[in-house]
C-alpha cells in the first residue's frame, strides 16, 4: 500500500509538474490538443465517480457542461473570474440536487432516458429564453483569458478529480456507494441512506462537468445553445469512461486519452469518414475489452494475487 | 431481569395489499426479549411479505410495527435497520465482488450505535459463525452453508435488537442443519430476540418457544410450539381439509 502510495507520488507529482510547463513548450495546435484532451479526461472522470458506482448511464455531462458555459457567458465580464466559477460550481450543484433527487429512484433505462431529456430539455429551455427575453440568439464572451490559462485551470482541475475520487474510493461514501453497486437491497439493510450516498456523488460529479463547461466557455468567444449543449459530448464521455473501466476512479481516463487522440487522428486524415471508422473502433474495442483497461490491468494482476492467498491459506 | 418479558416487536393490525390481492391482513403479534418465535405458514402466505414490512422493504398499508416501543411503521429501511432491526433473506444475499471480511464490515460501519460502542470487530463476527480467518477470502468462492454464515455475520455486526431470520435453515443438508441449529440456538442463550420464518420442522421444535402461523394472509394460530403445530386449523391449513373416508 505505502509502496503503491510512493509510487503514485514520485511518477504523478513529477508529470504533473511537467504537463504544467508544456505550454511554453509547444505550439498552439498541440496546446489546444492538450486543452481537449483534459477537457474529456476530467469529464470522463467525472462520469465515472458517479456512474461507475451506481452502474447508472447518465447523458446528462452535456447539460452541466453548457451550464457551466452559459453561468460564464452571462456573468463572465460582471465578476471577478474565481466568483464566475464559484457561481457556475453552485448553479451546477443545485440543479444537479434537484435532478437526483427526483430521478435517482428510477432505475437503469429509465435514467439513460430521462438524462438525455434533461440536457435537451435544459438546451430548449435556455434557447426560449434567449429568444423570448434576452433577444439574443447567441451571445460573445470576450474575457481576458488566453489558451495557456484555460489549460492550466483544466490541469489544475484534473489533479482536484481525482484527489476526490481518490478519497470517495477511501471513505465511508465510498465503501458505501460498493455496497450499493454489488445489492442495493442489502445496503439499505446495512443502514446506508442510499438516496443520499446517490444524489451526494451525483452532485460532485455534476460540479466538475460544470466546471469543466465554464473554463472552457471562453475558447469559443461566441456561443449558442447548440454549441454549449452538444448531445455528443455527453455520448463521447460514456464511451470513453466505459474504454477505460468505470469501475476504478482512475479508469475512465485511460479510456479518454486514447480516445481523444483517435478522434482527433481520424477527423485530421479521414474527415469524411471519420464518423465510420470510430464506430468500428468502437465495436472492436467492446469486443476485445468489455471491462475496460481496467479489467485488463485486473486480469494481468488476477493471478498472481489469487496464488497468493492460496499460499496464505495453506 | 424486570425487562425479561417485555414485548421487543410488537406488530398490531398490519396489512398489506398488493392490487386486489391482501398478502398481509389485519397480522399482530409479539416478540419477547430473548425469545425466538417462529412464524409459520403454507407457501405464499405472506410471511416473507410480514417480514419485509417488518424490516422497512415494503410499504405498509395499515398496522403498527413497535420496536421497544417505538413505532418504526412507515420508516425508511435504513433507519429501521440502524435502529437494530437486521435480517437474513429467503435468497441469500451476499457481496459477492467484495472479500468476506468487507461483507461483514458493511454491517458495522453504517450503524450509529455499533459506532459508539465500538463492540465485536470482523474477526470476532466471522469467528462466531463459524468463518474464523476468512476475512480476506472472496466471498464469491464461500459454499452454500457459509454464504449463509456469512450473511449472518453480517446481520449480527449491527447489533440488533431484533434478528429476522428468513428461512435461513432452509437448504442445509442434515449435518449442516444440527450446525445451523446450534448456531442460532447459541444466539438465544446470548439474548438475542429473534423472529424466523421456516418449514423446517426439526429446527421449529427445538429452537421456537412459540410460534405464529399464517394462511391466506392471515393469523390462524399463536402459541406454544407444541399446542400450535397440533392445531387442527393448523394442520387442515398445511395438509387440506380431514378426508372423511
Amino acid at each position: 500500500m505505502t509502496g503503491t502510495r510512493f509510487l503514485i507520488g514520485a511518477v504523478g507529482l513529477p508529470a504533473i509538474a511537467g504537463l504544467a510547463f508544456l505550454p511554453t513548450l509547444v505550439d498552439a495546435y498541440h496546446l489546444a490538443l492538450g486543452i481537449t484532451l483534459l477537457q474529456f479526461t476530467i469529464l470522463a472522470t467525472a462520469w465515472g465517480m458517479f456512474s461507475g458506482p451506481t452502474r447508472y448511464v447518465s447523458l446528462a455531462t452535456t447539460a452541466f457542461f453548457g451550464v457551466g458555459a452559459y453561468t460564464v457567458a452571462v456573468f463572465g465580464e460582471q465578476m471577478p473570474w474565481p466568483l464566475v466559477l464559484a457561481v457556475a460550481a453552485l448553479i451546477g450543484a443545485v440543479m444537479s440536487a434537484i435532478v437526483g433527487l427526483a430521478t435517482l429512484r428510477l432505475s437503469g433505462v429509465h435514467v439513460v432516458i430521462f438524462t438525455f431529456g434533461l440536457a435537451e430539455q435544459v438546451k430548449q429551455r435556455v434557447v426560449w429564453f434567449e429568444v423570448n427575453k434576452s433577444r439574443v440568439l447567441g451571445r460573445y464572451i470576450f474575457l481576458d483569458i488566453s489558451q495557456q490559462d484555460i489549460y492550466w485551470q483544466l490541469l489544475a482541475l484534473a489533479v482536484i478529480v481525482f484527489a476526490t475520487g481518490w478519497l470517495i474510493a477511501r471513505s465511508r461514501l465510498g465503501f458505501a456507494l460498493r455496497i450499493i453497486g454489488e445489492d442495493e437491497t442489502v445496503a439499505k439493510h446495512c443502514g446506508i441512506n442510499v438516496t443520499f450516498a446517490k444524489v451526494a456523488l451525483f452532485v460532485i460529479s455534476a460540479v466538475f462537468m460544470t466546471l469543466v463547461g465554464a473554463i472552457m466557455a471562453p475558447r469559443w468567444t461566441y456561443i449558442e445553445p447548440s454549441i454549449a449543449f452538444n448531445a455528443t459530448i455527453s455520448f463521447e464521455v460514456v464511451i470513453m469512461a466505459l474504454l477505460g473501466g468505470a469501475h476504478r476512479f482512475w479508469g475512465p481516463a485511460l479510456g479518454a486519452i486514447p480516445l481523444t487522440l483517435l478522434f482527433e487522428f481520424l477527423s485530421a486524415r479521414f474527415p469524411s469518414t471519420s464518423t465510420l471508422i470510430m464506430g468500428v473502433v468502437f465495436l472492436l474495442i467492446v469486443y476485445a475489452l468489455p471491462a475496460g483497461v481496467v479489467g485488463l490491468v485486473d486480469r494481468m494482476r488476477m493471478p498472481r494475487r489469487s496464488s497468493a492467498t492460496e499460499g496464505s491459506a495453506a | 431481569m424486570t425487562s425479561a418479558n417485555a414485548p421487543v416487536l410488537k406488530v398490531e393490525g398490519l396489512t398489506r395489499r398488493f392490487g386486489g390481492l391482501v398478502a398481509v391482513n389485519d397480522m399482530s403479534f409479539t416478540v419477547n426479549a430473548g425469545e425466538i418465535v417462529g412464524l409459520l405458514g403454507p407457501n405464499g402466505s405472506g410471511k416473507t411479505t410480514a417480514i419485509n414490512l417488518i424490516s422497512g422493504a415494503l410499504r405498509l398499508d395499515a398496522g403498527s410495527v413497535l420496536l421497544d416501543g417505538t413505532d418504526i411503521a412507515g420508516w425508511p429501511t435504513f433507519r429501521i435497520a440502524r435502529l437494530g432491526v437486521a435480517r437474513t433473506f429467503q435468497l441469500v444475499r451476499v457481496l459477492d465482488g467484495m472479500r468476506c471480511g468487507d461483507n461483514v464490515r458493511a454491517g458495522l460501519a453504517f450503524n450509529h450505535r455499533t459506532h459508539q460502542e465500538s463492540g465485536a470487530s470482523v474477526d470476532d463476527l466471522l469467528a462466531r459463525v463459524g468463518l474464523a480467518g476468512r476475512g480476506d477470502r472472496p466471498a464469491a468462492d464461500l459454499t452454500y452453508i457459509d454464504r449463509k454464515r456469512l450473511e449472518l455475520a453480517r446481520a449480527l455486526a449491527l447489533r440488533p435488537r431484533l434478528l429476522l431470520l428468513d428461512e435461513w435453515l432452509a437448504g442445509l443438508n442434515p449435518s449442516e442443519l444440527l450446525i445451523g441449529i446450534a448456531l442460532i440456538r447459541s444466539l438465544k442463550e446470548e439474548g438475542l430476540s429473534i423472529l424466523m420464518v421456516e418449514h423446517v420442522m426439526e429446527a421449529i421444535r427445538s429452537l421456537c418457544s412459540r410460534c405464529v402461523v399464517m394462511s391466506g394472509g392471515r393469523r390462524i394460530a399463536e402459541g406454544a410450539t407444541d399446542a400450535v403445530l397440533n392445531d387442527p386449523t393448523v394442520i387442515e391449513a398445511y395438509l387440506g381439509a380431514p378426508q372423511h373416508a
